[in-house]
């Protein structure tokens, strides 16, 4: 599969993004469920990987993301102090910041890898935001400093 | 050095004779002037050969690991309680503390024999100084200074000395602990190197101040000469885990972060391994000191480490045995991201 499709639309190719989206199953996930139900689009460049918590979220598997072709990689959870199981999120907030920084240190672009909190009930919030995701990613272009040589 | 060196000497043979200790962990002379090779003496006859060399590079504390227990036994046998003795620097006393609050080895199985930390020499920097007199260096020693040490250093077309604070390696003049923090026993005697120099953070700051595309192409620079060896992460007090993340199955298969994972798998593990550091790096510089490529893995390191003392407040890593590291805790009004103009 292509890591990023180029639609033609009358002579025009645009950049079409490859986002993933890590998203804890009790806020955010439910939050894309809720934006289903109630019609509210954002783009199809998102792809939705369903995690039980933010914390679950492993450096590596954003990491091994960008290598296998995403352009940009959203974690997505709880409100800090609504965690489901209580305190993963505090602990993906720390821990995420510094991994964020990191990555920026070594000269990934700022925004290709962001972290939202976004809850049950803001379906609405959630499309935005990812199509906001969506367009910022367009923006910076395909991920060309951290591409996967021998995946 | 020279008295330094001899008391360490008499110390260990002394812990031995004594009984007080099983085995003492310290230095050697290397083969070649820019090593530092560790030495393991039971006796008193073994300890003869310990000493403290110029380029005392990497860090001891990695062989506890290999070395010191993980706990007391149980038996009432004296002899099996005897402690393992360890010269320590201001580097190593702290990572004895990231062991033992890491629960790899039980603290009160080690016996650190305290040397105030005059600092490391930089082989690169010692060369630059003395091949344009003296020729190619053969053999290193101290002179009889101690407050101020001098490397007398003989190379093939005459003799030099150099003051070791002219050659200090770049992670002893960002170093603000060269003070072991904890001892049970103390070697006076030479005065310490210090960041009198260019302060903890100097070079990660350096680094800050340059644009996204200047850092990638450092970076990616760096990581293309990584050849997998894991000495960063061997010697590293932090890296202690049984089944490190790079051994595992998952790792390994596909050729993801083995020796088949191309460029970006070297660039996963520096960051990865960063990661698992951040809170808990003693800023020591051994990775960097045994990197046979000379990747700056200090710098890489000591960022996560900058952050996690702006974000979560002031911390070093390596102070108590029983230390909580900063991401093992939270505070609900830590700071969050930006999410301006969401």
């Amino acid at each position: 599969m292509s890591a990023s499709e180029r639609l033609e639309t009358g002579g025009e190719t645009q950049f079409e993004p490859l986002i993933i989206a890590f998203c804890c199953n009790w806020c955010s996930y439910a939050g894309a469920d809720l934006a289903g139900i109630n019609r509210l689009q954002y783009p199809p460049n998102v792809r939705i990987v369903r995690v039980l918590c933010s914390s679950r979220v492993n450096p590596l598997f954003v990491l091994q993301a960008f290598e296998r072709g995403a352009d940009g990689v959203v974690v997505a959870g709880c409100h800090p102090g609504d965690c489901h199981y209580g305190t993963g999120n505090y602990y993906a907030r720390r821990r995420l910041q510094v991994f964020g920084r990191a990555l920026e240190y070594v000269g990934i672009e700022p925004g290709r890898f962001q972290v939202h909190w976004i809850s049950a009930a803001e379906g609405a919030r959630f499309a935005s935001v990812m199509r906001a995701v969506t367009e910022h990613i367009r923006e910076l272009g395909p991920n060309t400093r951290l591409v996967g040589t021998r995946i | 050095m020279k008295k330094v060196v001899e008391e360490l000497r008499q110390t260990s043979a002394r812990l031995l004779r004594e009984g007080t200790v099983r085995e003492v962990i310290g230095w050697r002379e290397g083969r070649f002037f820019w090593q530092g090779p560790p030495h393991f003496a039971s006796n008193e006859t073994e300890a003869e050969a310990l000493t403290y060399p110029p380029c005392a590079a990497g860090n001891l504390s990695k062989y506890l690991l290999d070395h010191a227990r993980r706990q007391q036994p149980d038996g009432n046998d004296e002899q099996d309680r005897l402690p393992i003795a360890l010269f320590a620097r201001g580097c190593e006393a702290r990572a004895v503390n990231r062991l033992a609050a890491d629960r790899v080895i039980e603290r009160s199985d080690v016996y650190l024999v305290g040397l105030p930390c005059p600092g490391v020499a930089d082989a690169d920097k010692l060369r630059k100084l003395v091949e344009p007199n003296a020729g190619r260096i053969m053999e290193t020693r101290w002179d009889e200074d101690d407050e101020n040490p001098v490397i007398v250093v003989d190379g093939d077309e005459g003799q030099q000395r150099v003051a070791l604070h002219d050659v200090l390696q770049d992670r002893c003049l960002r170093c603000i602990h060269p003070e072991p923090v904890t001892v049970d026993q103390r070697v006076e005697g030479c005065g310490t190197s210090t960041a009198e120099g260019e302060g903890r953070f100097a070079d990660v700051r350096e680094l800050e101040g340059w644009s996204a595309d200047e850092r990638c192409a450092f970076w990616s620079r760096q990581f293309a000469r990584c050849i997998g060896c894991n000495a960063c992460r061997n010697v590293c007090p932090a890296c202690n885990c049984i089944e490190c993340i790079f051994e595992t199955e998952r790792a390994q298969s596909n050729g993801r972060l083995g020796k088949a994972g191309g460029l970006s798998g070297r660039a996963v593990y520096h960051l990865i391994r960063m990661q698992h550091v951040s809170d808990r790096c003693i800023e020591c510089g051994a990775c960097e000191t045994v990197c046979p490529v000379g990747i700056p893995v200090r710098t890489l390191m000591t960022k996560a480490v900058s952050d996690v003392n702006e974000l979560f407040g002031p911390h070093e890593a390596g102070g108590r045995p029983d230390e909580v590291p900063p991401f093992q805790v939270y505070d609900p009004a830590d700071p969050d991201f930006d999410h301006k103009g969401e």
